[in-house]
């Protein structure tokens, strides 16, 4: 095996939910699961419209 | 002409004198918790200079897969972390190249399937031109394929013993005689005088 062949192995692996299960027994906590990367990618493409309301609010009550 | 003697060369055994860590792969890699190599990731592609780099070759065709392959490879190189942390952190890496490309705008493909298409010049000029990359490559390899056809020499038909093509004609006269035994007239070879008691 090429070792582009176990990287896109592992790449599936990695999207289709499975874990190293020997690397999480040594690892403390797995931070970076799909999960977290789905929340980033909520945060990140999301319409910064919110953002924008929450800053005139803001601006607004220093006004106030 | 006497040659200089060479003062620069290695003194024998000199490589046992030298310093091992020559090369960042020999030493001991700088991530071997998972968590912070990924940190690391993150933070060396939302660089700029990184990042844009990697979203022109999203723009120019290249698939997720192929990017992480780069990233993780030059990471071996570079010492940060093993070939089997690399291979760990692949998925999360091509995750990020995901998220980062949609910021961007860019949908890249997966290339999970594919086994990922070869950034060559002509690829890469074509994607600059607006055409087609994919006919453009294949035009590229014909045309280097009908040049390596017309620079070859033809094989004789019928191998070496095969009959004398067309166009090369009969043999000139000498080779004629000689293919019948007749070599080229041999001086004389001036005879030997009678030894002298």
């Amino acid at each position: 095996m090429k070792f582009e062949d176990a990287i896109r192995m592992s790449i599936k692996s990695y999207r289709a939910g499975k874990k190293p299960e020997e690397t999480m027994k040594v690892a403390e906590k797995f931070k970076y699961t799909l999960e977290f990367f789905e929340g980033m990618e909520k945060e990140l493409t999301a319409p910064k419209k919110g953002k924008k309301k929450k800053a005139e609010e803001e601006v607004d009550a220093d006004r106030a | 002409m006497q040659i200089a003697p060479n003062f620069d060369g290695p003194v024998p055994g000199e490589n046992f004198t030298s310093d091992t860590r020559n090369y960042p792969w020999h030493r001991p890699p700088d991530f071997t918790d998972i968590n912070e190599a990924i940190e690391f990731t993150i933070e060396r592609l939302t660089e700029p200079e990184v990042g844009f780099t990697y979203m022109a070759m999203f723009e120019a065709g290249m698939d997720v897969t192929t990017a992480t392959d780069i990233f993780v490879t030059l990471g071996i190189g570079e010492g940060k972390w093993t070939p089997d942390m690399a291979i760990l952190i692949a998925g999360p890496v091509s995750r990020i190249f995901e998220i980062l490309a949609k910021t961007y705008g860019i949908e890249p493909e997966l290339g999970l399937d594919s086994g990922g298409i070869p950034l060559t010049a002509a690829y890469l000029k074509a994607v600059m031109e607006g055409e087609d990359p994919m006919e453009a490559g294949r035009e590229a390899v014909e045309a280097e394929a009908d040049e390596i056809k017309g620079s070859a020499t033809p094989a004789p038909a019928g191998g070496l013993m095969g009959a004398p093509m067309a166009s090369e004609g009969p043999a000139p006269d000498d080779e004629q005689m000689s293919m019948l035994g007749y070599g080229p007239e041999e001086e004389e070879m001036p005879a030997e005088e009678p030894e002298v008691k």
